[in-house]
């Protein structure tokens, strides 16, 4: 035990600050169940330590720890058991295990957990009045009668949601602008 | 799928998903779902309202049990969830292990009349930070420069380096003896009576040389935990700022700093019963039981009285700080005693974090603070022994 160790431990913090959230909603869609979630995830941070893998790279370390919780929490549906429970996912799932597949599943909880985080982080009332639009589908007529305010106050928390959303969002979507540039 | 091509998908569709796709971007990922059954079905996936709303519902849930709200984003309080986990987290609780294991292996032998305390006689007066001796109000007695077996004008001698102890007395001695422990230290007291008094850093306690036949009473400032000889005809009783603890056989933990807010009382073991007058005269009188603590608040006068896990109060004595689901200002106060820091708070706010975690008081205090500082980067500055947060 030494500095080394020391060192490890604060950027084991700060990733799993950064990620553990995240990586949990990712497993959560696998597991069905919380608190498996969370086991998954941390037997991978516990791997992680052991490894020592380069917490430098960020782009190679969220590649390592969204493969890394896609396989440990297959494996524990593959559980006997439990597999019953979830054949929804493991027959449209484990039927071709490759890469691209993952990709994708990877990509649908980075997309999810950051629009999701960003319209929980709107002002209140506007994330409320988003929330029923956008997540529950609700009209604006059944939002105002539901929230007793106007259809026009509606109508402008919406649209400021959005141009909120869009600003928080910005880094995302100007990175599509940046690459599209590059394609060209 | 490259990394590159990964991100420019993720963005296309995170606009989709808030329609702001412009013509050609939705060409770019109308071509993209073309090119397989799955891109196809995650583009369905995401554009379902009831898929969506499920989503979000397990999002909802793993917040939740993140115990955040992810309303407030900053590192800081990430940090706090960090530490909440601490004890929650198996794994963390392993690292937790590893930190505690690791630090005291290598920093076991701190000692600390070492580094510190020369840092410190450079500064103030060599008495004013020594353990010092008192009677009867004359010139304080640095017990530091006493060696260890001497005794001392027929009343106690050092029995090890940081103990204190008491001769029986024959007949009645009411000579006050005052003695004072300065921030860093600890300190062992062992009364004439055989009753042991630890003394944390910061902490004065007065008694006589020798109880009177009937009573025996101490007056403490700071914080001290008590393990009495048991005599009933001998009733002890300390006595706290406005507060007296009328004692049997027991053992008890007090915390009553003058510049503290509160007074807490920490049962452990028998029996013991609070006294408390206001400045109006009125008097309110509680019975404790084994794990409750009382906590008086000196501005209201409001004593609140609730089972707690003692072990928790006391293991300072064994030099671990526990600090549970406390205040950062609470924290700080104690780490201003033990390693006779000055800590500032810039952001008035952060007084009021939430913090829970177990420290190690053989860490070298530098050692310790970049713990703090690892958890609120960007949050903490430490220089010398000057710690700001802002």
């Amino acid at each position: 035990m030494n500095n080394n160790s020391a060192f490890k431990l604060e950027g084991i913090n700060d990733v799993y600050v950064k990620y553990h959230s995240v990586l949990c909603f990712f497993a959560y869609k696998v597991t069905k169940s919380y608190s498996e979630a969370e086991d998954v995830v941390h037997s991978v941070f516990e791997r992680l330590l052991e490894k020592g893998v380069n917490l430098e790279n960020d782009q190679a370390l969220r590649s390592y720890l969204f493969s890394a919780v896609h396989n440990a929490s297959l494996n524990y549906i593959k559980r006997d058991g439990i597999k019953k429970k979830h054949t929804d996912y493991t027959i449209t799932h484990e039927s071709d295990r490759d890469d691209s597949s993952y990709l994708l599943e990877r990509m649908e909880a980075e997309i999810l957990f950051e629009v999701f985080s960003k319209i929980d982080e709107l002002p209140t009332e506007c994330s409320k009045v988003f929330k029923l639009s956008y997540i529950e589908n609700l009209s604006n007529q059944e939002i105002a009668d539901k929230l007793g305010i106007s259809v026009n106050t509606v109508k402008s928390q919406k649209s400021r949601a959005k141009q909120l959303l869009r600003e928080s969002l910005k880094n995302l979507f100007l990175l599509a602008l940046y690459l599209l540039k590059n394609y060209n | 799928m490259n990394e590159e091509q990964f991100d420019r998908i993720k963005s296309l569709l995170t606009k989709h998903l808030l329609s702001e796709l412009n013509e050609q971007e939705a060409t770019e990922l109308n071509k993209w779902r073309e090119s397989s059954i799955q891109n196809e079905e995650l583009y369905n996936r995401v554009s379902s309202k009831e898929y969506l709303n499920k989503r979000y519902k397990d999002f909802m849930n793993v917040i939740f049990h993140n115990g955040s709200s992810n309303t407030d984003k900053g590192l800081f309080n990430n940090s706090a969830i960090y530490m909440r986990s601490i004890f929650r987290n198996r794994v963390i609780r392993r690292f937790a292990a590893i930190i505690v294991i690791g630090l005291v292996t290598v920093l076991s032998v701190y000692q600390i009349t070492s580094e510190i305390r020369k840092k410190q006689s450079l500064n103030k007066l060599d008495d004013l930070m020594a353990v010092t001796l008192r009677i009867d109000g004359a010139k304080a007695i640095n017990l530091e420069t006493i060696a260890v077996n001497t005794d001392i004008e027929n009343f106690c001698t050092k029995i090890d380096k940081n103990t204190l102890k008491y001769y029986p007395q024959s007949k009645e001695n009411l000579s006050t003896h005052e003695i004072n422990i300065p921030e860093v230290m600890l300190y062992k007291v062992i009364l004439p009576d055989g009753s042991a008094v630890w003394l944390n850093s910061k902490s004065t306690l007065s008694y006589p040389a020798s109880f009177k036949s009937d009573s025996r009473t101490v007056s403490l400032d700071g914080e001290g935990y008590f393990d009495i000889t048991k005599d009933i005809s001998r009733p002890f009783k300390v006595i706290v700022n406005g507060m007296s603890i009328n004692v049997t056989g027991t053992q008890f933990n007090v915390k009553a700093y003058k510049e503290d807010k509160n007074i807490s009382a920490t049962l452990v073991e028998g029996k013991i019963c609070i006294d408390y007058k206001n400045k109006l005269g009125s008097e309110q009188i509680y019975k404790l039981k084994k794990g409750e603590q009382s906590v008086l608040n000196k501005e209201n006068g409001n004593i609140d009285v609730k089972e707690v896990n003692t072990s928790i109060y006391t293991s300072w004595r064994e030099g671990i700080y526990f600090f549970d689901k406390q205040r950062l200002e609470d924290i700080m106060k104690d780490l201003e005693r033990w390693y006779g820091l000055d800590v500032v708070f810039i952001d008035k706010n952060a007084k009021n974090r939430i913090l829970s975690g177990k420290l190690n008081r053989k860490e070298k205090p530098e050692e310790l603070l970049n713990i703090f500082a690892r958890m609120m980067p960007g949050h903490i500055k430490i220089e010398e022994k000057t710690v700001t947060i802002y």
